[in-house]
């Protein structure tokens, strides 16, 4: 097994370099379009890995993912609405999205099976439907705040948390809670036999997930200008995440940030290149790499090491 | 034909403003306007005939030699874009857009991808034409930069009472039942619903409210039963808009 954790390891280097190198673009590039697409790839990230934690480590499904990333928008927006610093704002919306997912995962983890994700897909939908009914109206900075925006600052405030959420990972890996956080998706009675507090371990992972992903909303309040409050809670932010996950390489470091820039970066790009069946192309693209790729764009990557590992590359693997 | 008509005066009043405030833009072969529309998703009908109202608009215009900056005739460019009905997907289409130094933005449909993308528009200083959208309240948070040839929910409000007086007395709708949507949009076109029974002579018998995406309607319609309503007044987004037809 050195071999392809040495191999992750070295991956893991890498993307945080490029991460770390993403910081210049700014400096090099005057485009807002560059740096707005920076922004959504940084979030993606950012929001993916915080999904990676819970059910690519942890093995524990979360098809609610958009509650956490909209308790954190909801509440840094009304907070930072209201005067508080970003930056305070933003935890607190953490800690908001931390708390309801512990509280979730206290109830969900008593039962076995696919009561977790069941549970966070019910939590999902009652916050969309609630904070829909609730806060009907659009949220839109002040247009003296408009004039003063600056895509800059998000990028980041972007950079730093998508390069924090893939450092978190990183060190969870092989440490003794990431460790036993993959004891427990492999086998959960094998786990607790071997000594690991499943429910602790599980808790914990949902704690640092949530967090995540609640910053992650904060983010999305600090830079989207104008949307309705039930927007950040849409199912489509956990599919988003998921998707991103998995079509990268769930439960490894680097996956993530692969499934985003396919998901961000080339789909983007397509939608401008090709206006009319731009979903069309992406859909076939997507199937294709499932369907070659079941470990994700990761496994694309470990193939190709493997080939060169072995020399004379071999037609037809 | 009207509406074309107010498209196109719309549009070469924009461009005016739009040249005016991008001095970057120099005498190029052709003036280049950016439209985001949503063409897939939940807005696709919408956005289709948005687009199809632009592309008339954009051929009409060019046809006629193009729009007269500084006493020379240039043709129109489109350039339209797909935001997938996403708001997030808005602000990055119309960041692409301005990248290709669009003097204009048109709009899609739907009053959130508007905000989304007046917003971007006020802070890209690019000229924001929102077609398809009554949303009045957008238009009172000081936008500079955003511009409408569409009714706004008071004036929808306004045009029922010549509407209905067009009626013959005797069959005049008295009582009518609001099925408010849950939405600022929605609360906006209450009050005028309400308002305009003022001049049209009905009375509001029956309010009750439904959320975005509501599939069951039938407490709605049971109370608009049972208070003898004649007239119901709803919102006509899709697809929750087209429940109470047939």
């Amino acid at each position: 097994m050195t071999g392809p954790r040495r191999l992750d390891r070295r991956a893991a280097a890498a993307t945080v370099l490029a991460l770390a190198a993403l910081g210049l673009v700014p400096l090099l590039v005057r485009r807002e379009d560059v740096l707005n697409l920076g922004v959504v790839f940084l979030l993606s990230v950012a929001l993916a890995q915080s999904w990676n934690v819970v059910a690519g480590l942890a093995g524990q499904v979360n098809l609610g993912h958009a509650a956490f990333f909209g308790l954190g928008a909801l509440v840094t927006r009304s907070l930072w609405v209201g005067g508080t610093p970003i930056a305070a704002a933003m935890a607190l919306g953490a800690a908001v999205a931390t708390a309801a997912g512990v509280a979730l995962g206290l109830v969900a983890f008593r039962l076995r099976g696919a009561y977790f994700a069941i549970g966070t897909l019910a939590l999902a939908e009652i916050l969309r439907l609630t904070v829909g009914n609730l806060l009907s109206e659009i949220s839109t900075l002040p247009a003296a705040t408009i004039a003063g925006y600056r895509l800059t600052a998000r990028y980041y405030a972007a950079l730093g948390l998508a390069l924090g959420s893939v450092l978190v990972v990183a060190a969870l890996v092989g440490s003794r809670l990431g460790l036993g956080m993959q004891a427990v998706r492999e086998d959960e009675a094998a786990a607790e036999a071997a000594g690991v507090g499943a429910l602790g371990v599980k808790l914990q992972a949902v704690a640092v997930s949530t967090g995540l992903a609640g910053l992650t909303g904060g983010l999305f309040a600090y830079y989207h200008i104008s949307y309705y409050p039930q927007h950040p809670f849409s199912p489509a932010w956990t599919f988003d995440a998921l998707l991103i996950t998995f079509v990268g390489g769930v439960g490894t470091v680097h996956g993530p940030v692969l499934g985003a820039l396919f998901y961000v970066v080339v789909k983007e790009y397509l939608a401008v290149r090709w206006v009319d069946f731009h979903l069309l192309v992406f859909g076939i693209l997507f199937v294709a790499i499932v369907l070659l790729l079941p470990g994700g764009l990761v496994e694309a990557g470990q193939r190709l090491s493997r080939r060169l590992a072995r020399g004379a590359p071999r037609p037809g693997c | 034909m009207r509406q074309r008509a107010g498209f196109r005066t719309a549009i070469v009043v924009l461009l005016a403003a739009g040249l005016a405030a991008w001095p970057a833009v120099s005498a190029a072969q052709a003036v280049k306007v950016g439209a985001v529309v949503p063409l897939t998703g939940r807005y696709a009908s919408g956005g289709a005939q948005v687009r199809a109202g632009y592309e008339i608009a954009v051929e009409d215009v060019n046809r006629q030699g193009g729009v007269t900056v500084g006493g020379k005739k240039l043709p129109l460019e489109l350039v339209l874009l797909d935001d997938e009905s996403d708001a997030t997907k808005t602000v990055s289409r119309l960041e692409t857009l301005a990248a290709q130094n669009v003097v204009a933005y048109l709009g899609g449909f739907g009053s959130d991808l508007h905000a989304a993308a007046a917003s971007v528009a006020e802070k890209n200083k690019i000229p924001y034409l929102g077609v398809a959208f009554a949303l009045n309240k957008i238009h009172q948070q000081g936008f500079r930069y955003l511009f409408s040839p569409f009714w706004k929910s008071p004036d929808i409000g306004q045009q029922l009472v010549p509407m209905l007086s067009a009626i013959p007395a005797g069959e005049r709708p008295r009582r009518a039942a609001i099925f408010q949507e849950k939405t600022d949009w929605g609360r906006e076109m209450a009050a005028a619903f309400v308002e305009a029974g003022k001049g049209a002579g009905y009375e509001v018998v029956a309010h009750g409210e439904y959320a975005p995406g509501a599939k069951d309607y039938s407490d709605l319609i049971l109370k608009a039963k049972a208070s003898q309503a004649d007239v119901v007044y709803a919102l006509p987004t899709p697809p929750e808009g087209l429940f109470g037809r047939g």
